[in-house]
């Protein structure tokens, strides 16, 4: 198997600069997640966690106060670990 | 000459009251108005080729097609052929019409800046859409590879450099090293799930 670089015929097209926006606006994705002391909030792009509360429910006020303030979203996550729910906070 | 470009994705736009935060509520019917606007374009005969695009939800196939096939004289249907039947029944017909058929699948390097870039983009969908897409394209792939000889099969890899989307096309060399190579890249749900969350 080898790969082959590719030479773009078109390079600076809208397409390429979206999927580079939506990078870079998923980064900033806050998740709440299961943590030995209780529930941590996180970026998507971290690896370590920002915060960690006893519970879930003030996890993710907290992270939807941070996501409103970035206009981005917050990703819950189960007891196991799944995702189980996207918001956007904005109601909230 | 253009190619002629039937996406989902854009058919979606043309579909009243669409905004991009609902736009899983309209899936549905902007893949039957795509299905009928391939159904008319393959009885255009000036157009002897037919591109599928493959793979998982923000894998990067729009962003290749606007970036590589720009010049193509062919229809090009982008979606994720996620649905073997749905995939069957287009090749039917561009067959019928005597197109010549390539599809070109592209597979992120990495699976989780993919998900990142599912997640940051204006159309929304719930997170299962990204691992049944990743799953189910990787299926179609192989039940096409495994059941149409004649269709010309390119691999693309999507990696992310310098903030900016590229591409490798994978060489396998012949059919059967494509075959080895695709069966070892199909992941159930939860595999792609646990690649993503892990």
């Amino acid at each position: 198997m080898t790969k082959k670089e590719l030479h773009p015929k078109n390079p600076n097209n809208k397409y390429l600069n979206s999927y580079s926006d939506a990078v870079k606006q998923g980064q900033k994705i806050q998740q709440v997640i299961p943590h030995h002391n209780g529930w941590a909030i996180k970026k998507v792009s971290s690896d370590k966690a920002f915060r960690v509360f006893a519970n879930k429910e003030l996890a993710i006020s907290r992270a939807c106060r941070v996501a409103k303030n970035q206009r981005t979203e917050v990703l819950i996550h189960n007891k196991a670990g799944k995702i189980s729910k996207r918001i956007s906070c904005r109601t909230k | 000459m253009p190619p002629h470009i039937v996406s989902i994705d854009d058919l979606k736009e043309k579909i009243e009251g669409y905004s991009p935060e609902q736009a899983s509520e309209f899936h549905v019917e902007s893949a039957k108005m795509a299905d009928a606007e391939f159904g008319k374009a393959v009885k255009n005969h000036k157009i002897d080729r037919v591109i599928f695009l493959g793979g998982g939800s923000a894998s990067g196939k729009t962003e290749y097609l606007h970036t590589y096939l720009v010049d193509e004289n062919a229809i090009i249907f982008d979606s994720t052929l996620s649905n073997p039947e749905g995939a069957r029944i287009k090749i039917k017909k561009a067959k019928k019409y005597n197109k010549k058929i390539e599809l070109h699948f592209v597979i992120p390097d990495d699976i989780k800046r993919a998900f990142v870039a599912f997640l940051g983009r204006d159309r929304k969908f719930n997170v299962t859409v990204f691992y049944n897409t990743h799953s189910n394209s990787r299926s179609t792939l192989l039940w096409i590879a495994n059941n149409y000889n004649d269709i010309v099969i390119k691999i693309l890899e999507s990696y992310y450099k310098n903030d900016k989307l590229k591409y490798k096309e994978i060489e396998l060399g012949n059919r059967e090293n494509m075959l080895e190579y695709i069966k070892s890249i199909q992941y159930d749900k939860e595999d792609i799930m646990m690649r993503v969350i892990s």
